[in-house]
């Protein structure tokens, strides 16, 4: 380790000199993987395979883009990873936010019990679910069925958005529910009117943290979707690294395309986006 | 009367889809692990523990434990060591602390699915990009098999989740250290304490709250973690942990019952886990007044 304290200047210097390694060598070791990502999906097959690899490319081309957008079924699986996330977030937020309202603003029997759920529903493997949710889909007809992942997706996500919405609900002074409802308003009205629109950011994060969630998920949607024209990106990308003969160029073209609304949402909202994959145990 | 219902009302489509899609789940789970058949066996009878007897006198039974500890201890710890070490690390520079955090926390944002596909091609046995790097530095002279290699694959799968994992706990212990004493620091290094009795006596103490509860967290969820495992060796190659395992029963062997007995004993697990920081969770929102 470098001593901060050091007082002597030849301590310093070598200190800084340690600094400035360390600091390249993590930056490298995040990074690179990226970096093969994108110039893999930049090169051409045939130097792609080429042994040794090249680090920088020869040529750059578009061709892998060009097969994965026009040749394969990614963009309807990227507009069904739309479809699955924008149908999951209005089920949760509707359902976070009145429960997250009654759990701030209430004293009631069974709260406890609920968040104790609420909780460990948070900290289940997905692995236990899976078993017993595909045999009742299948009894009522709803593998291959997008309302059937929806409802999942959604109730794995309530209880994350619950636990965040909470936080930030609880941030609210109660005189401001006493005065709205001195002013003769009810209790759904001071949800709607006054909640809500004081907790933007939180509204924020977790449609965020449920837009990401979804778009990452891979396990129930391969599961539970056996068509292409149902199937979510993520579930299409694992489908097509798992089995053989993978074409590694259209591969790593395919994963650039599935990091770009991460990446954009990572650069743009990132307080919000901590806030919710950490479901609220940061406060950015 | 109706005053006494509003708070139910609030809570009820939030339980009904909860009580639909993991209570009653979970509680079918339970009774299939009692039952013996497969998926289309229409006469289900109770089959006295059959499908526990036989998880746990399957030969692989103790493998996967024992994988699924060392995937788990083995990869925490590492979590901790260089999330902690990097936290520290970026908190001391005096420049481009913004610029590192963006970067650190790459991995940890990006799908498990990008994850799997980015290193699996990286380390390819023949092609792969690491075997080159680590030839031409002069580690290796030979090819790696990464992730063919039974007494390698799951040691290569516990870095590959270490680089995408160890963010979390940067992330963590740098929000933590934040609100570090920095008075009591600056009176210790002026009373000539160096930065290692610095540590040891006032931020070690003041990060130890966040690193329990962080401990706790990423122990769960990388015991649970199936995405990048199944990606790239399917768990086999001595890989396979209790949450793949578990779905390789249903999926590939077609085993429900068994695999459903298997679920129930990693959500024991599990829960063993959770209970202190289902504590702690409690005791803040008691703090907070919400309980």
């Amino acid at each position: 380790m470098i001593n901060p304290f050091a007082q002597q200047d030849t301590k310093k210097k070598t200190g800084s000199i340690l600094t400035i390694i360390l600091i390249s060598v993590a930056v490298i070791i995040i990074l690179f993987p990226f970096y093969w990502l994108i110039v893999t999906s930049l090169k051409m097959e045939s130097e792609i395979y080429r042994i040794p690899p090249s680090v920088f490319p020869d040529a750059i081309t578009f061709e892998n883009y060009k097969y994965a957008i026009f040749q394969t079924k990614i963009p309807i699986y990227f507009l069904n990873s739309l479809i699955y996330a924008g149908g999951t977030l209005l089920v949760v937020l509707i359902c976070s936010s009145l429960a997250a309202y009654s759990m701030s603003r209430f004293k009631f029997r069974g709260k406890g019990i609920y968040l104790l759920i609420v909780l460990l529903t948070q900290l289940m493997p997905l692995t236990t679910l899976i078993v017993p949710i595909y045999i009742l889909f299948g009894r009522f007809n709803l593998i291959n069925n997008r309302l059937g992942l929806i409802a999942v997706y959604s109730a794995i996500q309530i209880p994350i958005a619950l636990w965040l919405l909470l936080g930030f609900f609880n941030a609210i002074p109660r005189e401001i529910d006493e005065a709205a409802r001195i002013d003769g308003c009810n209790t759904l009205q001071i949800l709607m009117k006054m909640i809500l629109p004081l907790s933007k950011p939180g509204i924020v994060a977790v449609s965020i943290s449920v837009i990401i969630s979804i778009w990452q998920e891979f396990m129930l949607a391969m599961t539970f979707t056996r068509t292409d024209t149902l199937r979510p990106l993520m579930a299409g990308v694992s489908a097509s690294i798992t089995k053989a003969g993978i074409k590694w160029g259209q591969i790593n073209a395919t994963g650039v395309i599935a990091l770009i609304p991460i990446i954009i949402i990572y650069l743009f909202c990132q307080k919000y986006l901590i806030q919710g994959l950490t479901g609220g145990a940061v406060k950015g | 009367m109706k005053k006494k219902m509003t708070p139910y009302l609030y809570l009820m489509p939030s339980i009904i889809i909860m009580v639909l899609m993991l209570g009653f789940p979970i509680i079918y789970n339970i009774g299939i692990s009692f039952l013996n058949g497969s998926l289309y066996n229409e006469n289900k009878s109770f089959n006295n523990f059959q499908n526990y007897i036989r998880v746990i006198n399957d030969p692989k039974f103790m493998q996967i434990i024992i994988t699924t500890i060392i995937w788990t201890v083995l990869g925490v710890t590492l979590q901790m060591i260089l999330g902690i070490g990097m936290a520290l690390f970026v908190d001391r520079l005096k420049k481009g602390k913004i610029f590192m955090r963006i970067i650190l926390l790459l991995p940890w944002i990006i799908p498990g699915v990008v994850t799997a596909l980015m290193w699996k091609w990286m380390l390819l046995s023949d092609i792969g990009i690491v075997n080159y790097i680590l030839n031409i530095i002069g580690l290796t002279d030979n090819n790696i098999l990464f992730l063919s290699n039974p007494n390698i694959a799951l040691f290569t799968l516990v870095l590959v989740n270490t680089w995408k994992a160890a963010p979390f706990w940067f992330l963590m212990i740098t929000a933590s250290l934040q609100s570090k004493p920095v008075d009591q620091i600056e009176s210790a290094t002026l009373d000539g304490a160096g930065f290692g009795q610095v540590f040891r006596y006032i931020i070690l103490p003041h990060l130890s709250p966040v690193i329990a509860s962080t401990g706790v967290l990423t122990t769960i969820w990388t015991m649970n973690y199936f995405d990048l495992i199944w990606l790239t060796t399917k768990g086999a190659n001595a890989t396979s942990t209790l949450s793949v395992y578990t779905y390789r029963l249903a999926f590939e062997f077609n085993d429900f019952g068994r695999s459903a007995a298997l679920a129930v004993i990693s959500l024991i697990l599990v829960s063993i886990v959770c209970i202190p920081y289902v504590r702690k969770m409690f005791s803040n929102l008691k703090y907070e007044g919400v309980l």
